[in-house]
């Protein structure tokens, strides 16, 4: 339990400094982080330079200072990146968090009623997975994301603009559906043949009793034990998606937004891109320790 | 066997049409203006979307791109007027198929070496050090961490002995210069081979472990049978078949395009590339190829996977 | 270069034949991140593959091929002159130079050049109506391109001349007459966009071959003999190959490496620093005429007032736009339509920073708690300036929104006026060199066509009144003055924000020497040598 303990330490620290981003910014970087500083000046420097070297082509951001202001140094718009890293794992947490939520859901219904109504249901509801899963996820992804960036998504009176956070978790959330809800539908196929829940059948138990009482407490388990690892997935498909521009849309920022951003400047200032980049790699790994190590204590009370 | 196809031809007309939905959707697709040119006349517009049958209804659009694309087999770009869409994926397919086939070999090679040093000695640091790898393995953005190996290898490093024999990024083809082109897809094999050897070692560590533990192996021990013989013998074969069946769906979508990311950040023009550059275009015909050709790997994937598996495990069949 | 420049006429000529025996030879290889589309001349619309027809094809004028303001001359090319056009500046009477030859080594004649203006309206080339709309018979062609006649165009092959009868005088006549899509193909080149299929032409160079999805060579062609240094210069490399796909990033570090000669694309400004200090020597910076601007809707609110339209040109902050493009080198601050160096050009700024001005006048107009999105394309540069546009438009009382599409779309998408773009970042490079390519190009209320991706007058704008002053001010050799007042009307009308107009930046490869930039084609590939 040492290392489920460890990566829940792990993430609660990232989310509590995430949470903290307004102070920071607002106490520590004392900058907008959501406003280009092109002309401002910190230390007695200008945020932006324009190189003076040989032809003097191209404009150099402040690197990191390590004191209070760019802590890490600015990116292209002379933005504090510290500050926004913050900002950004909230939007990246907040994403990935909402997108395993919306896929867990979606997944337990699909997989649920497909497995346990079975006939034309399950036919058609198995196709659909099937297909999805066919469906490489980052082409998918990728696909969706074009189409809905380039125009507004309206759902009945909802509407969804391109630089909503809604559109990334709705994206995220889908993709991954069949990786949960194929081994939920197998998982309710197995018990509804099992001796206990035919016995509740013969007994005359309704099926939204058994469902409750005997079907969804077995499988909640895993479904916990997917979580973790869903919402990894979701973080690194988010970033994906956000560094090929078409994820999380300005003037929102998200971790994969940054490491954008950081690819502009890597051969200059390449803190900016592997700042970031660090931050998702340790948010993912922390929650893969803890979905690892519910899995394994999953397995020890079997 | 005869369900099975018609199931898989299924999916795979089911993701077609969706592709074809989904474009149609996008606003800013109509490809006409952007084949005509620049400020062109609504009379050379017109004529365009005629020869490109874009003026006809959906349905029969969609059948033309099908039969264009399987039967007659002349599909052009919509971008790059005249450019044949079936020789540019096989074109991009070897590059796939290269850095695909090469990082497997390096991940399995190194899974192995990690699962059998793990299992042998479970519980010791060295397998607590292998289990990490595994998770860091996952964890990791491929395209930062190729972002950052590029960051080293062609600039910060590069004058430096250890990467002076880095090429510049892009591929060479295998029978031009087999050298170069090992040389050029080195460090994109490694890249990609670091998301999965973990996971491997770890799922060969488990299952070697667990075979341990199964009264046969101990049976064979007990017998004086040598050590190494009972791993490759009958522990390893064992534990085959949960490789398998993840090694088949592995490479089955790698090689239909799942190395996009790792080919955009190395600037290999393989499947992944050609899909990634035909989506930001909205060129259409070469998308659909791309993605079925994709789709079409996963499903002979899964096919394959259970064919084998049901071959290595008697208890399958 | 300067040497050369410097030089008199009769040295020059002996000077290039001694450079010629020293220098020729080799493989230039060239570098894009995409291929340009077709690869037929009278189609294609892109500066990257008119700078390679300047090579393989000819017209029947041709512009000067030198460096500097000597380029923009029209000369004679497979025409011996410049003909003076006469009756009233209707008929163009060109004579044919003798022994040309295309590439597959059929002679050249005056039928080859009646079927290629035929040619350009049978395949519907995008200019066919805009350039050439002026020749006899043109209408028609318009409406009915299959069996076009285009009796505006004669051949008399006894005598090689060729007669072109226009319909109304046209100004710039000649210097369209230089471009690529009037280049002259054997009249066997079928009446279909040729693809990726190349079509012979009498260039010094040949197109070998085409894959958009690999690379374009160029190899010499065999049947070439140079008949006017200043129309079509023999070329020093033997071959040029031009390869696509690598990302920006990569096509510098092969520069620097001297696995590659040159690059289409612009450095990424994270490169901008190294290139500057440690490789002067091969970086060639020169202004093109050429703007990035943002187009108003002046037929959707809030831009159809004109004061919304003046706070947004007060409230940008130039000189950090500038900035976010990679620095004063690189880009000049502007606000007018017309750039530096064209006929008319007088500079103008009534648009100085004034951030309080600029809230004023929104405040005046009520329309600030308007909701304002920024179609932008998903290049870094465009990014960059999106996203500061935010802060602009933020204080000047909107809710700003950006959308971005991606480079391909961006371009046709917000043309269309069925889109709702209210405002749009984009960049407009000039045809060839002309006032009229901008006033009216982009500004004129021919350019506007609602309902259709192809509208460049993405703005709306149109004033009838003016465009006959802009087309009177275009005859008149001495207009010069006239276009500089339209500028600067249409300037204070605001229809856009005219932010900078960049310079084109080009690495070479240490090897390549000998480096020339042209007017309208860029750098002269094959007028500089590798070996």
């Amino acid at each position: 339990m040492g290392a489920m303990r460890a990566g829940v330490a792990v993430l609660a620290v990232i989310v509590l400094a995430c949470l903290l981003a307004p102070l920071y910014a607002s106490q520590v970087s004392e900058t907008d982080p959501f406003r280009s500083n092109v002309n401002g000046t910190a230390f007695g420097q200008e945020v932006l330079a324009e190189n003076t070297a040989g032809l003097g082509l191209g404009v150099t951001p402040i690197g990191p200072t390590w004191r209070g202001a760019y802590l890490l140094g600015a990116d292209t718009q002379g933005r504090d990146v510290a500050a926004r890293l913050l900002y950004g794992g909230r939007t990246s947490l907040l994403i990935a968090g909402c997108a395993t939520a919306l896929c867990l859901v979606l997944a337990v219904v699909l997989g649920v009623l497909s497995g346990f109504v079975g006939g034309t249901v399950d036919t058609v509801l198995a196709g659909l997975l099937d297909l999805l899963w066919a469906f490489p996820v980052y082409l998918l992804a990728i696909s969706l994301s074009i189409v809905l960036i380039s125009q507004d998504l309206r759902l009945g009176p909802l509407r969804l603009t391109a630089d909503s956070l809604a559109l990334p978790m709705l994206i995220l959330g889908i993709v991954y559906v069949p990786y949960v809800a194929r081994p939920i539908r197998a998982q309710v196929l197995a018990l509804r043949r099992a001796e206990f829940i035919e016995a509740a059948h013969a007994t005359g138990g309704t099926p939204l009793h058994i469902l409750r009482r005997h079907v969804l407490p077995q499988i909640w388990p895993g479904l916990i034990g997917f979580a973790p690892v869903v919402m990894a997935m979701a973080l690194l498909t988010e970033a994906a998606l956000s560094v090929l521009s078409i994820g999380v849309q300005a003037p929102q920022a998200s971790w994969g937004t940054l490491i954008a951003d950081g690819q502009a400047l890597i051969y200059t200032r390449p803190t900016v891109a592997v700042a970031p980049g660090l931050a998702v790699l340790l948010t993912v790994l922390a929650l893969n320790v803890v979905g690892e190590a519910w899995r394994a204590s999953l397995e020890t009370r079997r | 066997m005869i369900t099975r196809l018609l199931r898989s031809l299924l999916v795979m007309f089911g993701i077609s049409v969706l592709v074809f939905l989904i474009f149609f959707a996008t606003p800013g697709a109509d490809p006409a203006a952007r084949l005509a040119g620049r400020g062109a006349s609504a009379e050379a517009l017109a004529a365009v979307r005629h020869e490109y049958g874009l003026d006809r209804s959906l349905p029969v659009q969609y059948g033309l791109l099908m039969h264009r694309l399987f039967i007659a087999g002349d599909l052009t770009s919509q971008v790059n007027r005249g450019q044949r869409v079936v020789p540019a994926v096989l074109r991009a397919a070897p590059v796939t198929l290269s850095l695909a086939a090469g990082a497997a070999v390096v991940w399995l090679l190194a899974g192995l070496a990690i699962g059998l040093v793990a299992a042998a000695r479970e519980g010791s640091v060295w397998d607590r050090a292998v289990t990490a790898l595994g998770l860091v393995g996952i964890s990791i953005p491929v395209f930062w961490l190729g972002e950052v190996v590029n960051l080293l290898t062609q600039s910060r490093l590069h004058d430096t002995w250890a990467f002076r024999w880095v090429p510049p990024l892009g591929y060479v083809p295998l029978f031009q210069d087999p050298a170069g082109w090992a040389r050029g897809l080195l460090l994109p094999w490694l890249t990609l081979a670091l998301l999965y050897a973990g996971v491997y070692g770890r799922v060969l560590r488990s299952s070697l472990i667990e075979a341990y533990r199964q009264d046969y192996i101990r049976t064979a021990r007990a017998k004086g049978i040598s050590e190494s013989r009972v791993v490759l013998r009958h522990a390893l074969r064992n534990a085959l078949v949960v490789v398998v069946a993840l090694f088949g769906l592995d490479i089955g979508a790698l090689i239909g395009g799942g190395t996009l990311l790792t080919e955009v950040v190395f600037g290999l023009r393989g499947i992944g590339k050609l899909t990634y550059d035909a989506l930001q275009n909205l060129d259409l015909p070469v998308v659909m190829a791309t993605v079925l050709y994709a789709s079409f790997f996963v499903v002979l994937a899964n096919a394959a996977v259970d064919a084998v598996q049901a071959a290595l495990d008697p208890r399958q069949r | 270069m300067l040497a050369l420049l410097a030089a008199a006429p009769a040295s020059a000529e002996e000077d290039r034949a001694a450079l010629m025996r020293a220098h020729r030879g080799g493989t230039m290889r060239l570098l894009a991140h995409s291929a340009a589309g077709t690869i037929d001349p009278q189609v294609n619309y892109t500066a990257q593959f008119w700078q390679m027809f300047s090579m393989a094809y000819d017209g029947l004028l041709a512009f000067r091929k030198v460096p500097g303001p000597g380029g923009n001359e029209i000369v004679g090319d497979l025409a011996e002159a410049v003909p003076a056009p006469t009756d009233g500046g209707l008929i163009w009477l060109f004579r044919l130079r003798p022994g040309i030859r295309f590439s597959n080594g059929a002679p050249v004649r005056p039928a080859d050049v009646a079927a290629s203006f035929r040619r350009l309206f049978r395949v519907s080339s995008p200019t066919a109506d805009s350039f050439y709309g002026a020749i006899q018979g043109a209408g028609a062609c318009l409406r009915a391109p299959a069996g076009c006649a285009l009796e505006g165009v004669t051949a008399d092959d006894a005598a090689g001349t060729v007669t072109i009868r226009l319909s109304r005088p046209d100004p710039e006549f000649a210097k369209k007459l230089a471009l690529p899509h009037a280049s002259v193909l054997p009249d066997t080149a079928p009446d279909a966009d040729a693809g990726t299929v190349p079509l012979p032409g009498t260039g010094a160079y040949r197109i070998d071959h085409y894959d958009p999805g690999d690379s374009l060579r160029l190899v010499r062609n065999p049947h070439f003999r140079e008949w006017s240094v200043d129309a079509q210069p023999d070329g020093f490399p033997d071959a040029i190959d031009y390869d696509f796909g690598l990302e920006e990033e990569a096509e510098i570090t092969a520069i620097q490496n001297g696995q590659a000669d040159w690059t289409f694309d612009a450095p990424p400004a994270d490169r901008l620093a190294e290139l500057g200090a440690r490789y002067a020597d091969q970086v060639h910076l020169n202004p093109a005429y050429a703007m990035w601007f943002l187009p108003l809707n002046t037929r959707l609110p809030p831009f159809d007032d004109v004061r919304v339209r003046r706070a947004l040109n007060l409230a940008v902050d130039r000189r950090a736009v500038v900035k976010l493009f990679g620095g004063a080198r690189l880009a000049t601050e502007a606000c007018q339509v017309l750039p530096p160096g064209l006929p008319g050009y007088q500079p103008y700024c009534p648009y100085p920073l004034d951030l309080p001005r600029a809230q004023r006048l929104v405040a005046e107009s009520g329309t600030a708690g308007q909701t304002v999105t920024l179609v932008i394309d998903g290049s870094p540069v465009a990014r960059a300036i999106g996203t500061y546009m935010l802060d602009v438009l933020r204080d000047l009382g909107f809710v700003p929104r950006l959308r971005s599409l991606s480079s391909n779309v961006q371009f046709t998408y917000i043309q269309n006026t069925n889109n709702q773009v209210q405002a749009s970042l984009t960049t407009w490079y000039a045809d060839y060199a002309s006032a009229g390519n901008f006033l009216g190009g982009i500004f004129g209320c021919s350019a506007f066509r609602p309902g259709s991706d192809a509208s460049p007058n993405i703005s709306g704008f149109c004033d009838p009144a003016l465009d006959v002053r802009l087309q009177a001010a275009l005859a008149d050799p001495q207009g010069g003055a006239e276009l500089a007042a339209i500028d600067r009307i249409v300037t204070d009308q605001a229809p856009a924000v005219v932010l900078f107009n960049p310079s084109y930046i080009d690495v070479v490869s240490a090897r390549v020497g000998h480096v020339g930039y042209h007017e309208q084609f860029r750098w002269l590939v094959g007028q500089s040598w590798v070996q």
